[in-house]
């Protein structure tokens, strides 16, 4: 009974034919012959295409389930994780559910750094991302048979160009006295398990904090973030580090030092307006675990704003990090939101 | 190899003098002391300009592509002629900067006919200037005043009533204070 049904506005079928060149300095490395455009020719040609998935097949009153957009993309394109560096943007959704259903925040699972044309960084996903988003049916459901899901998708998608797309995806589902899994559950559990978890236990004394550079009149403008942590280093290391986005300022890829006993990343900050506080940064962190017989499964947590003022005490007893570890659904853009 | 470099380089300084001498400005106009950024480009019309002579203007760049959907609808409503207008009958110079590779001066020049542009729009196809700012969108906005790069960025917040962030930083600027917000992310 899992049904999708997609329309597409005018206008963006309109926006993906004219859509070239829109990451300026993509198109500037190597000057691309006109042919290589010819993926854009027509509204079917999108490079990624958008469906709702939900891990439920039957939805059942007040029982939790997650509810995704699937984002499939064609080789050699990507689109956007929640910060998608030096640019870009990533992929927006506008949830419509049923009366009385609330949602929560979306879970990004953890992004890949590629270097686009220009030396531009950027954090994205290639080939398939599914953007979920934990769902409260009410008590009781007062609907009809079946209830129907929609979710606006806006999403940019870049090769060597860029191309916009939006698009209205709707998944109709019934409910009923049990709740029942679909065949999507096994996917949707998957990208959560590819997303940050809260910090892991085996790391100690995380430690955030907040140097601001010399304030200009009455405005700090810059600084520092160092973030460190520490734990058994024989047993991890330290694979990736992905900063959250400012709004208004910009936050760099971290200088990473190593100790014995753990890792210090520090971030420059700059460009900052009088609206910026500390508690607005974060970094996703991706540890994996050594000397392990198969590939393990990469380790992720989400450290944001800043600890204890005071300055840390050498190997005695520090005091405990107030450090709040973003749920695994950390997003800026997120909104909880309860349809009426 | 150094000093060769160094003779083809003067001479190429020397050219450009040159060329400029032949730009018929007056002699009178003040030299800038500036080691920052500078843009040195012809527009599409063939006409070539130098910040670096430019001394105490604020002066804008807007990398642009006429193909661009984040760009057009900024054209199409008109609100980027009338910003430039605004801004430029305030002495503030407002230069399109193209960066796009595959991208040719008639290219652009429709794009100025369609769309009634009235700003010079600056060749780079080679994104030698691209890269020296890091332009990284379309539409991706800096403000320059003597070399210092006073804003870049994001035009707008995007929302709805939303922040213009080149209009307030130049307003801010051409009322004798610090630009409020400095950079932003851009998109495009």
């Amino acid at each position: 009974m899992l049904k999708s049904m997609k329309t597409r506005s005018r206008w963006l079928a309109a926006a993906t034919r004219w859509a070239i060149g829109c990451c300026v300095l993509a198109a500037l490395a190597v000057p691309a012959p006109a042919q290589s455009l010819g993926g854009l020719g027509g509204d079917s040609e999108d490079p990624l295409r958008v469906s709702l998935v939900a891990d439920v097949a039957q939805v059942r009153a007040g029982e939790p389930f997650y509810l995704g957009v699937q984002l499939q993309l064609d080789k050699g394109w990507h689109t956007y994780w929640h910060n998608p560096k030096d640019g870009g943007d990533p992929p927006r959704i506008d949830w419509q559910l049923p009366e009385g259903f609330a949602i929560g925040p979306l879970v990004w699972p953890l992004p890949k750094r590629t270097v686009e044309p220009g030396d531009l960084v950027s954090y994205g996903y290639t080939n398939q991302v599914i953007l979920q988003a934990l769902v409260t049916p009410p008590e009781e459901i007062t609907a009809t048979a079946t209830l129907q899901f929609h979710a606006k998708v806006t999403w940019q998608a870049c090769d060597e160009v860029c191309v916009y797309g939006t698009e209205s995806v709707t998944l109709v589902v019934p409910h009923g006295g049990a709740s029942l899994a679909s065949p999507a559950q096994g996917k949707l559990a998957a990208a959560r398990a590819a997303a940050p978890r809260p910090i892991p236990s085996f790391l100690h004394n995380v430690d955030a904090r907040w140097q601001p550079a010399t304030a200009k009149r009455g405005v700090v403008r810059a600084g520092t973030w160092t973030v460190r942590f520490e734990t058994a280093k024989s047993q991890y290391e330290l694979q990736r580090v992905f900063p959250h986005a400012i709004t208004e300022g910009a936050i760099s890829e971290p200088t990473i030092t190593s100790s014995a006993s753990g890792w210090t990343a520090t971030f420059a900050i700059d460009g900052l307006s009088a609206k910026f506080t500390p508690e607005q940064l974060g970094a996703l962190f991706v540890l994996c675990a050594k000397n392990s017989d198969k590939p393990a499964a990469p380790i992720s947590f989400v450290v944001t704003g800043v600890t204890a003022e005071k300055p840390p005490t050498n190997d005695t007893e520090q005091p405990k990090p107030v450090v709040k570890p973003k749920n695994a659904s950390a997003n800026g853009e997120a909104r909880e939101r309860k349809n009426r | 190899m150094k000093k060769v470099g160094f003779l083809g380089l003067a001479i190429a300084l020397a050219m450009i003098a040159g060329l400029n001498a032949q730009d018929s400005r007056p002699s009178s106009r003040p030299k800038a002391a500036t080691s920052g950024h500078v843009v040195k480009l012809t527009d599409i019309t063939g006409k070539k300009h130098d910040t670096s002579k430019m001394k105490d203007q604020y002066i804008v760049l807007e990398w642009t592509e006429s193909g661009c959907p984040a760009v057009i609808p900024h054209y199409r409503s008109g609100s980027m002629q009338k910003l430039a207008a605004k801004y430029m009958e305030k002495g503030v110079a407002w230069y399109g900067v193209c960066s796009t590779g595959r991208q040719t001066k008639e290219g652009l020049q429709k794009f100025v006919e369609k769309y009634k542009v009235k700003h010079p729009i600056l060749t780079d196809f080679d994104g030698r200037v691209g890269k020296m700012f890091k332009a990284a969108r379309t539409p991706h906005m800096f403000i320059l005043k003597n070399g210092e790069i006073l804003y870049q960025g994001a035009i707008d917040d995007r929302e709805d009533g939303g922040v213009n962030y080149v209009a307030k930083a130049l307003d801010e600027l051409l009322a004798g204070k610090d630009v409020s917000t400095p950079k932003t992310r851009p998109y495009g």
